[in-house]
């Protein structure tokens, strides 16, 4: 074997030369992979069309199934507004509006109030109540109970108890969430479920499940689902402990729909029809009753979030935040929180303002515009004022980027998730991140600073050749920059320490000319 | 009698153009997987040589082939016809699915395995020749994993796909001037490399 003489350019030349030969790839192994390549695509074609059919049939059945449902709501609407009243069973009816009416009692020592918009219900020591609320809910109020109806539409209800116990009974086949239970500390709501809450200041709030799921909220916003046959209980100290069935009947909580004392048994499975005191419910005097209704409980859930908000009261907030509302009072509600996270009529700590903005950027009612408005609120909250650490902030960046992907704001956010790469110290992901953003906003206004800052990283981690051609391509690309004095320096000082002499030359006077009286102008003569 | 000269028309001749091949491709879908693999049949050494030097690896240089030639199938019908020379563009398709393939890998550097090159150069072995070009290859590639994925690039492109540096520069998004001095600087750490190799092997013998 020969030596090569490193001096012998000829020898390097032809060992290049040799060295960098195409390789033979035989027509066996093309024809392999030609066969490979096609099937392949063939396989990617089918599975687009696939993709497509399905598509299209999914939207099909879909139409298909919204049609169906809206003719049956329509069908069962008229049905309803004409069908005579032949199954009321109610032993004695004190109805107070179109959704609510007492169905039974034990005794008359209840009272029923209306006050302003809340109608609260309380019982004695030696009374129990048997509520109809909406058309598909029964409520048993027992003893020492007192209960708040905060909110009744065809589908949905709130109700809060401070203390006491409840049993409730939803009828079935209802999908969406029918009623929600809000106590001091927890929340809970059902999914189609017969179940029994209790509340009070020693024990804290609990729910046993009978049959169906109910979901837990606590005070911290954990969420628990909690099935048939369960206890689940939380404190008022915020512990949070699953109870087994056999505990639970200790603590007297079993058969509580058979434990109730109404005179005449209650049938749970009759269909109870709630009626107004006139007893006429037909056309359009019922119509516009109920949607009068529905508008009083959407202003009610309006003025409890501006109550909650000004309380400090965010687990309230987050039940009344779960009611579905209308555009409009959704919109109001936004406001709200945004004229008190600004702090337009109220003093709020830092902590409480992010409360709010978090619950501003990650609830469904508000739409994608507003939403992404607070979390880019929120994260500047988090950098200016909560002295967030680097670490989360790009957590909480991130996030914004990945839920809003083609937000107005991420260009920013991109901006900022590269400035805190930077300040990480995170070469390589910097780099990456730069990278991007210079390649998906090739005309933003923060490409001056990305540019430089790319080439920055890359001299100061010692990739001194790809710093260089970086410089290069910032001072191509920004000719007005406002670092490009900095730029044709470090042209000058890379060239020079990489001992490109004509580079070096050409930078040099490059640098002299645009910057005749510019900082570094004594160093850069003095260097050959 | 006479026999009858049967020649086989064909259909891809030789002096076809490539963006011809895909010109029928679009005119003639019955033809689709012939012009496909006709491309695919002209090409692929050239894919997969441009693999192999940066990976340094037959197997990852095979299976980025295959990718490359799935994107190939995926944007004939979109891509402007004559705006540059197909073999520019399959090498700019080729550099880019390279440098993804890339940042998914692990490591860095790889050291060569001999048995791959015994693998592809079985035709050379039993030859002196044979032998100098089975080292000189072993070297190269050696000291090509030795460079920055750009530098490695950059020579790929001017000595396997033998591009000018003007459509280097457009494929690596890189001003002319800096491609060229790109290309120089590799070569000399190139020669520098292989001469430091060569001084430590036989220091060792």
């Amino acid at each position: 074997m020969r030596l090569y003489d490193y001096d012998d350019e000829s020898e390097m030349d032809r060992l290049l030369n040799r060295g960098f030969g195409r390789l033979p790839i035989d027509d066996e192994c093309i024809a392999d992979a030609t066969e490979k390549i096609l099937l392949r695509a063939m396989k990617q074609n089918v599975s687009k069309c696939r993709n497509v059919v399905s598509f299209k049939l999914r939207h099909l059945y879909a139409i298909a199934a919204s049609l169906l449902i809206a003719a049956t709501a329509v069908t069962v609407f008229i049905r309803h507004m004409n069908e005579p009243d032949i199954k009321s069973s109610v032993i004695s009816t004190i109805p107070v509006d179109n959704s609510v009416a007492v169905i039974a009692s034990t005794t008359s020592n209840f009272d029923t109030t209306a006050c302003g918009r809340e109608n609260v219900y309380s019982t004695t020591d030696q009374s129990q109540l048997l509520l109809g609320i909406g058309s598909r809910t029964r409520t048993v109020i027992f003893e020492k109970t007192t209960l708040k109806v905060l909110r009744v539409n065809i589908s949905t209800a709130a109700v809060k108890i401070d203390h006491g116990m409840i049993a409730v009974d939803v009828k079935k086949n209802t999908k969406d969430d029918s009623i929600t239970i809000i106590t001091p500390y927890a929340n809970f709501t059902n999914v189609g479920t017969r179940f029994s809450v209790f509340a009070d200041s020693v024990h804290g709030a609990g729910v046993e499940v009978f049959s169906g799921t109910v979901r837990a909220t606590d005070r911290e916003g954990n969420a628990y689902l909690i099935h048939a046959g369960s206890v689940w209980r939380s404190t008022n100290a915020g512990v949070v402990t699953n109870l087994t069935r056999s505990v639970a009947e200790v603590e007297h909580l079993a058969n509580v729909f058979e434990a109730n004392k109404f005179k005449e048994p209650v049938d749970w499975n009759l269909d109870y029809k709630i009626q107004s005191s006139d007893s006429v419910t037909k056309g359009n005097k019922g119509k516009r009753r109920r949607e009068e209704s529905a508008e009083v409980s959407e202003l009610f859930v309006v003025d409890q979030v501006r109550n909650a908000i000004s309380e400090s009261c965010y687990t309230v907030l987050d039940s009344l935040l779960m009611v579905t509302l209308d555009r409009s009072y959704a919109d109001t509600i936004y406001d709200i929180m945004l004229s008190a996270a600004d702090r337009k009529h109220m003093k709020m700590h830092y902590s409480e303002e992010e409360q709010l903005r978090s619950r501003m950027a990650n609830c469904d009612l508000f739409s994608v515009r507003k939403r992404e408005a607070a979390s880019a609120a929120l994260l500047l909250l988090h950098k200016k004022y909560l002295r967030t650490p680097p670490a989360t902030l790009l957590a909480l960046v991130r996030i914004h980027r990945e839920t809003f992907v083609d937000g107005t704001f991420n260009e920013d956010m991109g901006a900022e998730e590269a400035a805190i790469l930077t300040k990480l110290g995170l070469y390589h992901e910097t780099i990456e991140c730069l990278e991007f953003l210079l390649k998906k906003y090739p005309k933003s206004s923060h490409g001056d600073y990305w540019r430089y800052t790319y080439a920055t990283m890359l001299r100061e981690h010692g990739d001194k050749v790809e710093a260089l051609d970086a410089y290069e391509m910032y001072i191509l690309n920004h000719p007005r920059g406002a670092y490009l004095e900095d730029a044709m320096y470090w042209t000058v000082d890379l060239s020079h320490s990489l001992r490109l002499r004509k580079e070096h030359l050409r930078a040099k006077n490059r640098y002299l000319q645009s910057y005749p009286s510019g900082r570094w102008v004594e160093e850069i003569k003095v260097s050959r | 009698m006479q026999c009858r000269d049967k020649r086989r028309v064909e259909l891809f001749p030789v002096s076809m153009d490539d963006w011809d091949i895909v010109k029928m491709l679009r005119t003639t879908p019955e033809n689709r997987n012939r012009c496909l693999s006709e491309l695919i049949k002209r090409h692929y050494a050239l894919v997969v040589n441009i693999g192999f030097r940066f990976f340094s690896d037959r197997q990852i240089a095979e299976d980025m082939a295959q990718e490359v030639f799935l994107k190939v199938h995926n944007t004939l019908e979109r891509v402007s016809v004559g705006k540059q020379p197909f073999i520019n563009w399959l090498c700019r398709i080729t550099t880019n699915t390279c440098r993804s393939w890339y940042r998914r890998q692990a490591s860095e550097s790889r050291a060569l395995d001999e048995k791959k090159i015994d693998f592809w150069h079985s035709a050379y072995e039993n030859t002196d020749r044979g032998q100098e070009d089975r080292d000189a290859i072993f070297h190269v590639n050696n000291t090509l994993q030795k460079l920055s994925p750009k530098e490695r690039m950059s020579l790929i492109l001017t000595y396997i796909a033998e591009l000018p540096t003007s459509e280097i520069a457009a494929i690596m998004n890189l001003p002319e001037y800096s491609v060229r001095r790109l290309v120089n600087r590799s070569e000399e750490a190139m020669r520098k490399q292989l001469a430091q190799q060569r001084l430590e092997k036989y220091a060792l013998v």
